[in-house]
């Protein structure tokens, strides 16, 4: 069983549990109109302890979002923008030298943005990719090193990073060791028509966030806490485990769809990310145990980064997205999973 | 509560149809089993030549319900993980499953679980449970009833004298079969062979009497296996066996010359009648002063002739006909003879006349 001791809970912290994730939502709709698949996966996210990658075309709530969530949270917030010219130490800090009370010369470590609790590094893969792997300690060890000091961040930390498609003009795309390190890759759809009309209804009247405080920092580290003691049935988890694995051409439990369009498959942070996030998937909807349906239903959002198409699957337009619908298609009828 | 009395309550509601379920599939493999054991005895009688076909009913009936209760309390026990997981198909999501594996789970999450499980599982419309028999075991049903059915039929069959039992069969089979050989006579040059040319014997038995007649213009030489006499029965033949009587040409025939092959002379007469001056005679031709000096009596002198000349068979330098005819006068004439003799005589006439 899959259950990690910590911190018991009680019947208090199930109820603060509920009550908050209903304040959240309730306050992270006052800014941002629909995305609710977006938000929905950032949220758990954060509570699952992962980072987030959102994808789309500019203008569509992206950065809103991370900023309804800093206020939300109630978390201090950075914002990178990331460009061709950032250095990494831009984003890490440097060693800058000052002088001291006696007027000698010393090194002091001044702390980049990335020393922040919420970051947004917003259009991340227009920088380098020198500038994009110094998040790439910050992200997995929470940690940052420079001039072999490793210095810890705060916690909680969280990275939501935001990205155009890669088609488009003055891109780099995101480097496979740094797209693992986020839990999902959520893509940010523009708005329908009544979304759009709410959003221009508003902003009309200000363009000021309303979004109050829903938890807080502390608050946010126990909501993961009890998430992880949600536990998941050995069924469950060797299913999580046959879908990361059905990803790979190669693996024994390859599927077709993946011998057929998967060059490279997800790796174990995947299988991670199914099950930390589907506890707290099943905690949200109410219930005390991971479902199939729980991992189903993130399969999209923990793979589509993960997994890499193969040529014959570019030249028929398959999509991510298509080829993870087909490996849960395969493993339903094999495994008789509705 | 208890987790155990948590636990019976979420499947205490829906063990009837569970229970049901197992009993069903129970005596559906038992049937297999059933007809399968059914087969095995009526396969036994069939073979023994036992006739209790009535016994085949009893039989089944017991082993189904025999190996039903077996299979019942072994491989279709009512087991929380199999009535789980068909549970958790009606929309539970794996909630009774995780309940069982968190049995021994003392934590608080653990009884949270337990209790939304139960709770969750009151909710689920019984009637939604379906009983799936599968392929397989429906296959083995098939198979089973057509192979029980089939042998108490055979069974049946047998008892009623309808078809022969196994063991009857079986010694059938096991004896050994008869062995046969060919024996063929075929010839070399011209002539007929008369008699059986071609025959069909038991192995080690003996064939019937054959003779070399040479056609008109040929005498008779010998046969393959170097025996000369132109009748001949082969005995206790052991193998396929070809025998070749040879015939040679008589030379200048037509100019009634003597032909001396080095050993035996055989004249001939073309214009001789049987009976007359013109054939042959068999006996000494010096008993027989006015027939031509090429008649082919003349060239018996010490030596047998077998020939055919002017349409007519002579043997030992007579016409056949003549001989056999001579034959049944000495015979019918001569009583002196004794029995020995006589049936010598018989014997010969008779497989002459073959």
């Amino acid at each position: 069983m899959a259950t990690q001791e910590v911190k018991a809970i009680n019947q208090q912290d199930i109820d603060q549990f509920s009550k908050q994730i209903q304040e959240i939502f309730t306050q992270i709709r006052r800014d941002v109109i629909g995305q609710q698949e977006v938000v929905e996966g950032t949220i758990i996210a954060m509570i699952a302890g992962g980072n987030v990658l959102l994808e789309g075309v500019p203008g569509v709530g992206k950065t809103r979002l991370v900023r309804t969530l800093g206020r939300v949270f109630d978390l201090p917030f950075s914002r990178i923008q990331f460009t061709p010219d950032l250095m990494p130490a831009d984003v890490t800090g440097t060693n800058i030298i000052v002088k001291d009370e006696n007027g000698n010369s010393t090194f002091h470590f001044q702390e980049g943005p990335i020393f922040s609790n919420i970051i947004l590094a917003d259009e991340i893969n227009r920088a380098t990719p020198k500038t994009q792997s110094a998040l790439l300690e910050a992200m997995q060890e929470h940690t940052v090193t420079v001039m072999g000091t490793s210095r810890r961040l705060a916690e909680p930390f969280f990275v939501l990073a935001t990205q155009n498609p890669i088609e488009q003009d003055g891109t780099y795309p995101l480097p496979e060791a740094q797209m693992d390190r986020f839990m999902f890759k959520l893509l940010v759809p523009n708005p329908s028509l009544n979304e759009l009309m709410d959003i221009v209804t508003m902003t009309q009247k200000t363009m000021a966030e309303v979004a109050d405080r829903a938890c807080t920092g502390e608050e946010l580290l126990r909501m993961r806490e009890i998430a992880n003691q949600i536990p998941v049935s050995e069924e469950v988890l060797k299913y999580a485990m046959i879908l990361t694995s059905a990803t790979h051409a190669d693996s024994e439990c390859a599927t077709e769809a993946a011998k057929k369009y998967v060059r490279l498959g997800a790796s174990p942070r995947a299988g991670q990310a199914l099950i930390s996030a589907g506890k707290v998937l099943a905690l949200i909807k109410g219930r005390y145990n991971v479902a199939y349906s729980d991992i189903n239903h993130l399969a999209r959002l923990v793979l589509r980064h993960r997994i890499k198409l193969n040529f014959e699957a570019i030249a028929e337009r398959i999509s991510a997205d298509q080829v993870i619908d087909m490996i849960l298609e395969e493993l339903a009828k094999k495994y008789k999973i509705k | 509560m208890k987790n155990n009395q948590i636990e019976n309550q979420a499947f205490s509601v829906h063990q009837k149809q569970f229970i049901l379920e197992s009993i069903i599939k129970s005596l559906l493999l038992g049937a297999v089993f059933g007809f399968l054991t059914t087969a095995i005895t009526a396969l036994a009688f069939w073979y023994f030549d036992i006739k209790l076909v009535w016994l085949s009913v009893p039989v089944f009936i017991v082993s189904t319900v025999l190996y039903g209760v077996l299979l019942f309390f072994t491989k279709y026990k009512l087991r929380e993980k199999y009535m789980a997981r068909k549970l958790d198909k009606l929309g539970l999501d794996e909630r009774l499953i995780t309940m069982t594996e968190l049995k021994d789970d003392t934590s608080f999450i653990a009884q949270l679980q337990r209790e939304d499980a139960t709770k969750a599982s009151k909710k689920v419309d019984g009637k939604l449970i379906k009983f799936v028999v599968s392929i397989p075991v429906i296959c083995c049903l098939v198979v089973a009833f057509i192979f029980g059915g089939g042998m108490i039929t055979v069974n049946a069959l047998s008892s009623t004298g309808v078809i022969r039992s196994g063991k009857q069969i079986i010694e059938d089979i096991n004896t050994v079969p008869t062995q046969y050989v060919n024996l063929n006579y075929v010839i070399e040059g011209s002539g007929v062979i008369m008699g059986e040319e071609s025959q069909v014997l038991v192995k080690g038995e003996s064939g019937t009497p054959i003779m070399a007649v040479p056609d008109y213009g040929y005498a008779f030489v010998r046969w393959s296996d170097g025996y000369e006499e132109p009748y001949r029965v082969d005995l206790n033949v052991e193998s396929d066996t070809l025998l070749t009587a040879i015939f040679e040409v008589v030379a200048n025939i037509n100019e009634k010359e003597q032909v001396t092959d080095g050993s035996s002379m055989i004249p001939v007469d073309p214009e001789g009648e049987e009976g007359q001056g013109g054939r042959p005679d068999w006996q000494d031709p010096e008993e027989s002063p006015d027939k031509p000096d090429n008649n082919p009596s003349q060239a018996t002198s010490g030596q047998d002739a077998y020939m055919v000349y002017d349409g007519k068979t002579y043997y030992g330098g007579k016409v056949y006909s003549e001989a056999v005819k001579d034959a049944i006068n000495e015979v019918e004439n001569k009583k002196d003879l004794t029995d020995d003799e006589e049936d010598a005589i018989n014997s010969y006439y008779n497989n002459i006349k073959k």
